[in-house]
């Protein structure tokens, strides 16, 4: 009775991925409270979204350019590049800003390789992000040796370890570049275009779209944002670190696809994504919180993904 | 809506395999003590203090059985002890782990920086939470950690590493070393102070190269072979982690069976848990193999913490309970190292 | 001449053989016979997985979870043996687990239909946690001797893991080429729809080839336990997957399926250890090597991708 009541109440609104994700969040947060104390605290979410800004900034460019029907596995290691040439601008007598303007360029001329490779010349994204991978990660073995560079001036902590009203200042920011990022997917053509390329890609070029521009944008963003996440890392952590990011794109795609995004392209959303996000940090800082070891942490996720995302039809 | 009601399903399923999970993880804690209802009095007794120890990484034997030693001291001492890391060597994972446990309110967090400075900032919100700080395993200094439990310093193990392998070669000879990571700070300081002390005191040792496995097996032994290969005056190596010399040993006794290499024509000498590299000590392909107990680490870290919590002084020569005395240096507690021999290879339980 | 250069695999031929004849300017001791025998040592256990991971990149598939099948298998042949099993006993039962694993893989991708990625992105976590589950925390290690003849072995003067190698892929090279499973892989990575219309049970030969992917990365664990000496759950083929995925892509492979075969992988998994190899002989910086390793990497897919432009401007003119 009171299930068909519920049924009802439903109906109106579409029972759709989205309200999947928000019963399945909604319902981890109901039970990791009654499993931890600490769980449903205002510290432990803002500590949360502390966490979560490398990722989920990452996670904006990924879900564009999954949706487009690419994929960037080089993400990790453009944040890792992009966080020493930080630390190495900076040691080498840079302003502090000057040397995050240097990361942020770094990480987008990394963007731009693989944009060009991708774009312009048609190369398989998936193979080229793996040789920028493994390259990139030797160039900062090249640039600095594997040391960490540490050291940075107080007011460049400011973005990784303040907070606003109680609200960290990296998680404000992360929140309204979600915002401007789903306003542009949204009203913009730029976005019918990204979702177009997704869906058939030669009826987009033939209506006189340019195809090779856009997604060597998205390849440019995806190097930036990469590069953004690595300098909030640095101040997160204080410490610019040779591994920096090492397998950060396994958790960004899979925040991705249990957003909803689909693996082939054409579909999902930054909302997802999103949502997503919420769901893989809040899962581990629970079992974190209460105590379970990473071995089935890792398990858990693995189901969860399959759950999450089971229903994907290829 | 069917569909959404299985998905829950699944879910909370998922779930209760998490609590499984860490009741499975309980049990394994409790298991050396009597029996659970001890642990459980004994819990309630001391007001449930808690402590986080938190190595480098979750995965490799070494600390397995510092793990051991830690979840000892917590039955032992009537604490919870929780032993948890990423199974990544990475200091951001790291990190955010501890932040967590800073928000289940622990008494004290015992931890093995990956990256001695990214711990600062989180260090210092422990502090100002009041909660006890204890380094181990590896040092993270100009912070607001109380005390460092090691064996010795990484520059001493470094020497130690270094005269092992000036002495069986007599000093001379070429030398490879061998590392977990290029970018790990406590690989980087121990191999540069094994380098110096080699310069300083074999001036006919030379250092050929540093190769990186980055905590892959199969990778160190490629690097093994390829070393071999390429140094065919190659007299000796020194694996400055876990898994070096085992991945090492492993090489040189297949080339000997080959017959591409003479037996004891390279000497070998490293970092390892003895029961690693129990068949290579005996085959004499590892002469001596350095060490020190982890799970003694583990256990001094537990009750250093314990102490400090409850407001006690950390003195040199203390007593620690079945451990015995420990050297306290200023803000360093070095429970000392050990050499593995053919005689002694055996009688490590760890 | 202009025949064998239109070869799919002609480019990836050539470019090992100047990289083959680069590392041997560099050194002299790389083309020694002793060395090129290390190298072929080296790339046994990739070889082995990279012949399964082309079947599934040829169905346009992707399998992430090899290397958590190669701990998972592993580890428990190394708890097999501890609990007094034989050696082939053990390595058996390994292989069982393997197929196990890929029955797993397989039914979520072929049965309940849900894309390659997202299963194997699963099954990575799953199969690790299980295997460092299994093994406690602590390593496998002290193997018998005579467990070593699967990594250490010789048969007839070659040694037991690259005749492995060899079988199965000649096996499979000849089954994708003559047996009707081979074509069923050919043409449903190529056209699906078509496949289907034609009525081939796509179904039927995505299981099969994540069986095999599971088998064959089980006896590439086998090899590698058995080689290596000791094993670690929660590393031990961390970066496998993307390394194959490499090879096979390298050696001609498309990421969208239908197009690539086992000798251009063999090629690919050969170049890439080469590289591996010869940065090592060659004394370059350590710090340089991974710089270099996707660099080349890079080149190759780079050279991949000029060949089939040229190819397609003959075929079709200048589309792309």
């Amino acid at each position: 009775m009171s299930t068909s009541l519920l049924f009802r109440a439903i109906q109106p609104f579409r029972v759709n991925k989205m309200l999947t994700l928000l019963l399945l969040f909604a319902a981890m947060l109901v039970f990791f409270s009654t499993r931890s104390p600490y769980f449903l605290t205002f510290n432990n979410f803002m500590n949360v979204l502390n966490q979560m800004v490398e990722v989920g900034l990452i996670a904006i460019p990924m879900t564009l350019v999954i949706i487009s029907g690419a994929m960037d596995l080089s993400v990790g290691a453009i944040l890792g590049l992009s966080a020493v040439s930080l630390g190495l601008a900076y040691e080498s007598g840079m302003n502090i800003w000057l040397s995050v303007i240097v990361a942020l360029l770094v990480g987008s001329l990394c963007g731009s390789v693989n944009g060009y490779l991708i774009a312009r010349h048609r190369m398989q994204a998936i193979i080229v992000t793996i040789g920028m991978l493994v390259m990139l990660r030797g160039m900062i073995y090249v640039l600095n040796e594997g040391r960490p560079i540490s050291g940075y001036p107080e007011p460049f902590y400011f973005l990784g370890q303040h907070a606003i009203a109680g609200i960290p200042v990296n998680a404000i920011f992360l929140i309204v570049m979600f915002l401007i990022a789903t306003f542009a997917m949204r009203r913009t053509r730029f976005g019918t275009y990204v979702y177009g390329l997704g869906n058939n890609e030669e009826a987009v070029r033939y209506s006189g779209v340019p195809v090779v521009r856009i997604r060597f944008t998205l390849f440019v963003l995806s190097g930036l944002f990469s590069a953004m996440a690595g300098v909030f890392l640095v101040s997160r952590l204080a410490s610019a670190e040779a591994t920096s990011g090492t397998n950060i794109e396994l958790d960004v795609i899979t925040a991705t696809l249990i957003g909803g995004t689909h693996i082939f392209g054409g579909r999902g959303s930054l909302t997802g994504t999103f949502m997503g996000l919420l769901i893989i940090v809040f899962l581990r800082n629970g079992l974190n919180l209460m105590g379970v070891s990473v071995l089935y942490q890792s398990v858990i996720l693995g189901i969860l993904i399959l759950i999450a995302v089971g229903k994907q039809k290829v | 809506m069917k569909k959404i009601g299985s998905t829950l399903a699944i879910g909370l399923l998922a779930f209760a395999l998490a609590a499984c999970g860490n009741l499975g993880n309980n049990g394994g804690a409790n298991t050396p003590s009597a029996g659970g209802d001890t642990s459980a009095t004994a819990a309630s007794s001391s007001e449930s203090r808690s402590y986080f120890i938190n190595p480098k990484s979750i995965g490799p034997a070494y600390w397995a059985a510092a793990e051991k030693g830690a979840k000892q001291a917590g039955t032992d001492l009537g604490v919870e002890v929780i032993f948890n890391a990423p199974t990544e060597a990475d200091s951001a994972k790291q990190i955010n782990m501890i932040q967590d446990m800073l928000t289940r309110q622990v008494s004290g967090i015992g931890v093995s920086p990956n990256d001695a400075k990214a711990v600062g900032p989180v260090f210092k919100k422990a502090a100002d939470q009041n909660v006890q700080i204890v380094t181990w395993d590896s040092d993270a200094p100009e912070t607001d950690r109380k005390y460092y439990v090691a064996p010795a310093t990484d520059e001493e193990v470094g020497q130690k590493l270094a005269q092992t392998i000036g002495d069986e070669l007599g000093g001379k000879g070429q030398v490879a070393f061998m590392v977990a990571g290029l970018g790990a700070q406590n690989q980087i300081a121990k191999a540069d102070a094994a380098k110096a002390h080699l310069a300083a005191n074999y001036r006919d040792i030379e250092v050929v190269t540093t190769v990186a496995s980055d905590d892959d097996q199969q990778k160190a032994f490629a690097n093994a072979q390829n070393l071999i290969k390429t140094y065919p005056e190659l007299k000796g190596i020194i694996g400055f982690a876990g898994g070096e010399s085992p991945a090492a040993a492993e090489v040189i006794e297949q080339a000997v069976k080959a017959g591409t290499l003479k037996q004891g024509q390279i000497a070998l000498t490293g970092i390892a848990v003895p029961s690693l590299v129990k068949n290579y000590v005996h085959n004499g392909t590892i002469t001596t193999d350095i060490i020190w107990d982890p799970g003694i680490l583990g256990y001094v870290t537990v009750y250093v913490l314990d102490q400090l919590a409850q407001g006690n002084e950390i003195t040199d020569g203390m007593e620690v309970p079945n451990v015995g005395p420990i050297k306290v240096d200023g803000q360093n507690i070095f429970i000392g190292m050990l050499e593995v021999t053919k005689d002694n290879v055996d009688t490590f339980s760890f | 001449m202009r025949r064998a250069l239109e070869i799919r695999e002609a480019p990836i031929v050539v470019f090992t053989f100047m990289v083959g004849i680069f590392f041997s300017l560099m050194s002299s001791s790389f083309y020694q016979m002793d060395n090129v025998e290390l190298i072929l040592s080296q790339i046994t256990t990739n070889g082995i997985v990279a012949i399964g991971m082309t079947m599934v990149i040829l169905l346009g598939g992707i399998d992430l979870s090899v290397g958590s099948v190669l701990a998972l298998v592993a580890t428990s042949v190394g708890l097999f043996i501890s609990q007094g099993l034989l050696p082939w006993q053990a390595a058996l039962l390994g292989i069982g687990i393997g197929v196990l694993c890929g029955i797993f893989n397989g039914y979520f991708i072929a049965v309940m239909n849900i894309p390659d990625i997202i299963v194997t992105l699963a099954t990575m976590f799953i199969f690790r946690g299980l295997a460092v589950g299994i093994s406690g925390g602590t390593w496998m290690t002290n193997f018998p001797a005579a467990f070593q003849f699967f990594g250490q072995g010789t048969v007839l003067g070659i040694s037991f893991p690259l005749l492995m190698v060899i079988f199965f892929a000649v096996l499979f090279a000849l089954a994708l080429r003559y047996t009707p499973f081979g074509r069923r892989v050919y043409a449903i990575g190529g056209n699906k729809s078509a496949a289907k219309l034609a009525g081939m049970s796509i179904a039927k030969t995505k299981f099969m080839v994540y069986v095999y992917s599971g088998i064959l990365a089980s006896v590439s664990a086998i090899i590698f336990a058995s080689k290596v000496g000791s094993v670690q759950a929660s590393t031990a083929g961390n970066n496998l997957s993307f390394e194959v995925m490499a090879a096979v892509l390298i050696g001609g492979g498309s990421i969208f399926g239908g197009v690539g075969t086992i000798v251009g992988t063999m090629f690919g998994v050969l170049l890439m250890g080469m590289i591996k190899n010869g940065l090592v002989i060659a004394k370059i910086s350590p710090f340089w090597v991974d710089a270099t390793i996707g660099f080349l990497i890079i080149l190759a897919i780079v050279i991949n991708t000029l060949q089939r432009i040229r190819q397609s401007k003959k075929r079709e003119g200048d589309l792309v």
